[in-house]
């Protein structure tokens, strides 16, 4: 990554404005020729020119040149995108896409907020308050835990009373993945067994511990399964993605800087991260802001690696134990688009016996979660992960897997809305298994 | 004062289907060309042909032009709302409706994407043979408007020969069905409106044909030291009576783009790789390889590399369909030709590309239909500089007045749109344009479906004399 | 001699373009019909002619204007016999595939307005796949050119589809541009004698699905090829193969595999004499004998491929003693009737709505001339199209002089 790849301007006064946030250069890569529109989900359900990676970058760059006011309707247009760089994986001119639309996003956000007028509870309590912090996060479930617990939840969503709990909490409180013996408290080390190949630290993240918790035990088994002796090191949290994409671009950036400073980087191989849309921002360090510690973030960010692409380079352990059952993989947009971390994650599961992979229909299609996008776009969220329930359904899976937690949580909940018999599991998760020698739960056979 | 046409289609469309507002508007100011912009009064989404004729009615009670538009990849500004109007946009008419596999025929709305036909044909053991370089983005329906191509109509033709019938709109609102049988009763209708970019009528769903898909392939990569001895070989097979499904070649140019953006490991210092695909039965398809190598190699051809395995082809032909995206690699603006020429001609024009490019300063790199005679030399140029854009324009022109010469035509694919129209004026005779009038009228009595396309009007805009609006985008 | 067809007119022959553009506009000032004829081989189609006009003789314009065969394009005048097109283009291993009958007279003009095509047609398309380009003259005099001489071209509307099958009703052809192809190595036959009509069904099914690409799939029923090898048999499948020796080789096995399969014996000609003689068979079979015309009524009816055998075993009802020449692979079927002037029209109206009810269509190729068939017999009753189709008409014909009463047009 070099200096070029630098998109934050600022104003005089040290703030960004809309028409400085991206260097204009960035829009010539863009020959305008429409091959990525059909890659990208809201220009596929909607067929609008304003809501395709081709049309929102016109828009940025009129906006940019001074040529377009950001007329509520742009921003709107803007606001729709996914961020899920399906379109980057589309362009054969190699448009940073992500790179345009990120910054300009993150400047709208600022000169939102700027007033007391554009001040939101929402954004400042829930997203900036809640969601970096594992241990809030678990404190803010217990209500819906409870309520699980008592066979509540269940009738709550039946009845679709969760639409009371306003707009965005009430969308929030139907994520809530059913409660499953999540583990307990991660340790700060795990030895490798067998033969050490590998000395890595894994990377906890916020939502990832309050809510897979027990995803977070099947990768480290996995890890420890395939020859990694494991530090989990202290002081580390959220990676800072919330921040960066709901446009708190400083609150992002003390983030980033805690994690840094928490890894210690020349006693390990690598820093796993086994949920996409953390690996992404966390590879991205390096990339987002202009500082003196710009070197040692990209550092951190080079040794940054999703736990599927980890164990393919590593050369995987072959598990033994059968698991008959049909699954299919979604493509977490952060992991396939956002690092082009395709094959593996479906090499792997070839290596389990007996299980039979599917190839999901549109699976490189954001299902609509995108960080929080489903609770800011609930309308456009719900057309894309129907589209994608009704594709997994078409494969006759029983089980569907996504390296991502948003996307787990996103299908998860369309599926226990639809009362469908598929399970919604991460890749590891059934790997672990595997290993272990254990069978899933899958809905269908305990009559769920 | 357009007020009253906007109410209008809301009240037909409803208000979520119709965009009105300046800051809605702008995206919709051009297409792949974008050396000419102008601004529609309103952008309509229809579901049905019905809305469709709806639509069209309304427009001409309000005297509004009318384009249609589906993925806006049109490299020839066929989607440039001239004189304002009305763009219809058919991307939300995007059902395939029926598969027939018995009959090899299929009905799809004009929206449905290429790639999307080509998905939903998995398992069929049939496809639909045109395969544009934009299929992952482009419609059926444009497809049809321009009568595309694609590096397989070497064997398999053109839009037009897997076209069996369509329905579509008429300039005063009246819906005509047509196809998918042959009629001897009836004039080719379908034959005229395929191609005609959107000024006859609209097309809202096409019958089409469906190809059985080869049994086998053979994709062999072929490069030349010299660009000459590469279009030399090409003349020599399509001569020898060998009929390949594609014979496509990239020169030096786009190739380092090409393996920027794939890696594909194209050798960096031969001037040009040709891609020869053969298909059909697995049993002939050696002997044919073999007489093909024997004509690469009497041109001194450098390797001769044959695609191991479904894996390699595809890659082949991703880096070879992705390659005119990739120039943004090389420039920030290109503006891609689409001459045609007399097969035996192509050594003779490809030498003259060079020429031109030296003569006028602007860098040009190559990609071709080589084995119809079909070129699509890249001009590459940076908008912000005016004076580059009018040399890139002018070495265009000279370039197909060229292939004119040459005894060929302006475009083979990409359609005349606002870019070539005054092209045509040196192609046909006064006449034969006249006659063309005579057709539009015929379907389009008013004019409104796809104002100042196509044919020399007071409405077309001269690109070579236009201000050059990029500064002001 | 077209006194049966054209009452009361007289004929001119040209020689030259640009004296069909002069005895068009001056027949256009006078109002006078103006006749098109070739080879004069397809006269049977279209209604007899109302009014006297000038029968145009375009057989002596018949040069060729440029063969650049190492393009596999030619261009020719439009009176060229399709024997002498096919000579000219062997002599370079090349070939226009398409099929017509009476080649020594059926002229390049003629089968473009007549869009005629034969056996072929099921591997290797019609007109419109090979035409380029024309010259034409319209209803005024005037000359005008369509399309070119490459392979590829999508400049400016299509007039050249528009001509195909226009039977001379929109401009006099003078001059045409076509894409060939080269010829293959190898040419053979498998043939079916079938022990019942719906036999085929099973067989051609089983045929279009599998990997095998037939240049001809001609179902032939009544009348017999004089090839036929069991001319007993109800009817008889002709498979025809062309490519390269190896493919053609491989082809033959697997079709006799899939007739095995079905249970049918299948016979195997591959001696190119032979091979030959069953191309020209199958291609003659389609015209009428001149002898039989006051007596025969022939159609040309159109469904869906699948539909094809459904829709003889329909008109084998109608008539068992009937011939057919299905076109199986494309659902077309040349269908001949021995029937009464008198009664023509009404087993016409019978036919089209055994069709229609099979969701086909027909059209009269020829008939008794005594039955006088009228237009909308002839053609069957118009769509709404019609009504784009007589402003194109009025357009390029504003006096309605080129061959009226003849086709769909007044």
């Amino acid at each position: 990554m070099n200096s070029e790849s630098l998109p934050i301007t600022s104003d005089r006064n040290g703030r960004t404005t809309l028409q400085a946030a991206v260097r204009p250069e960035l829009f010539l890569e863009c020959v305008h020729c429409g091959l990525c529109t059909s890659s990208c989900p809201t220009f596929t359900e909607l067929g609008d020119e304003n809501v395709g990676p081709r049309g929102r970058i016109y828009l940025m760059r009129m906006i940019t040149d001074g040529t377009l006011d950001a007329l509520p309707t742009v921003r709107h247009h803007l606001d729709l995108c996914l961020d899920c760089r399906a379109c980057e994986s589309a362009c054969p001119s190699g448009v940073h896409y992500g790179r345009i639309i990120e910054p300009f996003r993150l400047a709208m956000e600022e000169e939102k907020h700027r007033g007391i007028a554009g001040w939101d509870w929402f954004r400042t309590f829930v997203l900036f308050g809640l969601f970096p912090y594992a241990g809030r996060i678990r404190l803010a479930m217990k209500p819906v835990r409870l309520m699980q617990r008592l066979g509540l939840y269940d009738r709550f969503e039946r009845l679709g009373l969760f639409k009371l709990i306003p707009g965005r909490l009430g969308q929030m409180a139907t994520l809530v993945n059913p409660p499953v013996d999540q583990g307990p408290k991660l340790p700060s080390f795990l030895p490798a067994i067998g033969r050490r190949r590998a000395r890595v630290a894994f990377f906890v993240g916020c939502v990832a511990d309050a809510m897979f918790r027990h995803t977070h035990w099947a990768t480290l088994r996995v890890l420890q399964q395939n020859g990694c002796d494991i530090l989990l090191p202290e002081g580390q949290g959220c990676c800072g993605a919330i921040h960066f994409h709901a446009g708190s671009n400083s609150g992002a950036r003390r983030l980033a800087n805690t994690n840094v400073d928490a890894f210690r980087l020349d006693e390990i191989d690598a820093i796993i991260v086994n949920h996409a849309g953390c690996g992404a921002m966390l590879k991205e360090y390096g990339l987002h802001w202009q500082d003196d510690r710009r070197a040692q973030r990209q550092e951190f960010s080079e040794k940054v690696r999703d736990i599927n692409e980890f164990l393919d380079q590593l050369g995987p352990v072959a598990p033994t134990g059968e698991i008959r059952a049909v699954v299919a993989y979604h493509d977490a947009c952060h992991l396939r688009h956002g690092q082009q971390v395709i094959d593996p994650p479906r090499k792997l599961m070839e290596l389990i016996p007996g299980l039979e992979l599917r190839d999901l229909p549109e699976s490189e299609v954001c299902c609509g979660s995108a960080g929080t996008y489903n609770l800011n776009q609930p309308e456009m969220a719900d057309r894309l992960i129907c589209r994608k329930v009704e594709n997994i359904v078409s494969t006759g899976a029983q089980i569907v897997l996504a390296s991502n937690a948003g996307c787990l949580l996103q299908i998860g909940r369309e599926i226990r809305r639809q009362r469908l018999p598929i399970a919604v599991l991460h890749p590891m998760d059934l790997l672990d298994l595997s290993y272990r020698g254990e069978q899933p739960e899958l809905p269908g056979h305990n009559g769920r | 004062m357009k007020k009253p046409l906007t109410r209008d289609l809301r009240r037909c469309l409803g208000a979520t289907s119709v965009l009105s507002e300046l800051g809605d508007l702008r995206v919709y100011d051009c297409d792949g060309l974008t050396i000419e912009k102008r601004l529609p009064d309103a952008v309509v989404f229809p579901a049905t042909t019905e809305q469709v004729a709806e639509v069209v009615r309304i427009c001409s009670r309000h005297d509004a032009p009318i384009v249609a538009r589906g993925a806006g990849t049109s490299l020839a500004g066929g989607c440039l709302p001239i004189g304002g109007g009305v763009v219809v946009m058919l991307t939300r008419m995007k059902r395939i409706i029926e598969v027939n596999v018995a009959d090899r025929m299929a009905l799809v709305e004009a929206g449905v994407l290429n790639l999307q036909l080509a998905r939903a044909l998995t398992g069929t053991g049939l496809h639909f043979a045109p395969d544009p370089s934009s299929q992952i983005a482009c419609t059926i329906g444009g497809n049809v408007a321009t009568n595309a191509g694609g590096p397989h109509t070497l064997k398999y033709g053109v839009t037009l020969n897997h076209v069996l019938g369509v329905e579509a709109v008429l300039g005063d609102g009246t819906v005509m069905q047509l196809g998918p049988l042959g009629d001897r009763a009836a004039l080719d209708l379908t034959g005229v409106l395929v191609g005609s970019e959107g000024t006859l009528a609209i097309v809202t769903r096409v019958w089409i044909r469906l190809t059985p898909n080869p049994q086998d392939y053979r994709t062999l990569r072929v490069t030349f030291d010299s660009l000459d001895d590469a279009s030399n070989a090409i003349s020599d097979v399509i001569a020898s009576g060998i009929v390949p499904a594609a014979m496509e070649l990239m020169d030096q140019g786009i190739l380092a783009a090409v393996d920027e953006a794939f890696q594909f490991g194209f050798p960096a210092d031969a001037e040009a790789v040709v891609v020869i695909e053969l298909d059909g039965p697995s049993v002939g398809l050696d002997e044919q390889r073999d007489r093909i190598t024997e004509i690469c190699n009497r041109h001194q051809a450098r390797e001769i590399l044959q695609a191991s395995d479904a894996q390699q082809r595809a890659l082949l032909w991703k880096c070879r369909k992705m390659a005119v995206g990739a120039v943004g690699r090389l420039s920030p603006s290109y503006c891609i030709q689409d001459g045609v020429v007399p097969r035996t001609k192509l050594p003779h024009i490809i030498r003259r590309i060079t020429e031109i490019s030296a003569k006028y300063s602007i860098r040009i790199v190559n990609v071709a239909h080589a084995g119809d005679g079909n070129i699509h030399p890249i001009l590459l140029f940076d908008e912000r500089d005016a004076d580059q854009v009018q040399r890139a324009l002018a070495a265009g022109k000279e370039l197909l007045e060229d292939c004119i010469r040459c005894g060929g035509s302006v475009t083979a694919e990409h359609g005349i749109g606002i870019e070539k129209i005054s092209l045509m004026e040196s192609l046909f005779a006064p006449y034969d344009l006249k006659m063309m009038e005579k057709v539009r009228d015929a379907f389009n009595p008013g004019g409104g479906l796809g104002l100042g396309k196509v044919l020399p009007s007071p409405h077309a805009p001269t690109l070579l004399h236009a201000a050059v609006s990029i500064g002001d985008v | 001699m077209f006194d049966s067809i054209f009452p009361g007119s007289e004929t001119i022959q040209v020689a030259h373009q640009s004296e069909v553009a002069e005895v068009v506009a001056a027949a256009y000032a006078q109002q006078r019909p103006i006749y098109p004829v070739g080879g004069a081989t397809s006269l049977g189609l279209g209604a007899v002619a109302g009014k006297p006009g000038t029968v145009l003789r375009l057989a002596k314009l018949n040069q060729r204007v440029d063969y650049p065969s190492r393009d596999l394009t030619i261009t020719v005048e439009a009176g060229m016999k399709m024997a002498e097109l096919a000579k000219c283009l062997s002599a370079e291993q090349q070939r226009l595939p398409i099929d017509v009958a009476s080649a020594e007279s059926a002229t390049v003009g003629g089968v473009v307005a007549a869009n005629l095509c034969g056996p072929r047609r099921y591997r290797y398309g019609t007109v419109r796949d090979y035409l380029l380009g024309l010259t034409v003259v319209d209803g005024t005099g005037q000359s005008f050119s369509t399309g070119g001489r490459v392979v590829k071209n999508a400049a400016g509307y299509d007039l050249t589809r528009l001509m195909i099958g226009s039977l001379g009703a929109l401009g006099v052809i003078t001059q045409a541009t076509l894409m060939v192809r080269p010829v293959p190595e190898m040419s053979a036959f498998v043939v079916v004698p079938l022990p019942s009509l719906e036999k085929a069904e099973s067989l051609l099914a089983s045929l279009r699905t599998s990997e095998l690409e037939p240049a001809a799939l001609s179902l032939v029923v009544g009348d017999r090829l004089a090839d036929d090898p069991d001319r007993g048999a109800a009817a008889t499948l002709w498979i025809g193969l062309e490519s390269s020796e190896i493919e053609v080789r491989w082809m033959l096995d697997l079709a006799s595999r899939l007739c095995r399969e079905q249970g049918l014996p299948a016979v195997f000609i591959d001696a190119p004499d032979r091979v030959a003689s069953i191309w020209r068979g199958l291609t003659e079979h389609a015209a009428v004998r001149p002898d039989q015309r006051a007596a025969t009524l022939a159609v040309e009816l159109t469904v869906l491929p699948s539909r094809t055998v459904a829709a003889a075993v329909r008109l084998h009802q109608f008539d068992p003693q009937a011939s057919l020449l299905c076109q199986a692979g494309n659902g077309v079927i040349l269908a001949w009737f021995s029937c009464k002037p008198e009664n023509a029209g009404e087993l016409v109206t019978r036919i089209r709505k055994a069709a229609e009810e099979l969701g086909g269509r027909v059209v009269v190729t020829d008939f008794p001339p005594e039955s006088r068939l009228d237009r909308s017999t002839i053609w069957g009753p118009p769509g709404p199209e019609i009504r784009v189709m007589q402003r194109i008409k009025r357009q390029f014909d504003p006096e309605g002089i080129l061959n009226p009463g003849r086709f769909i047009f007044e």
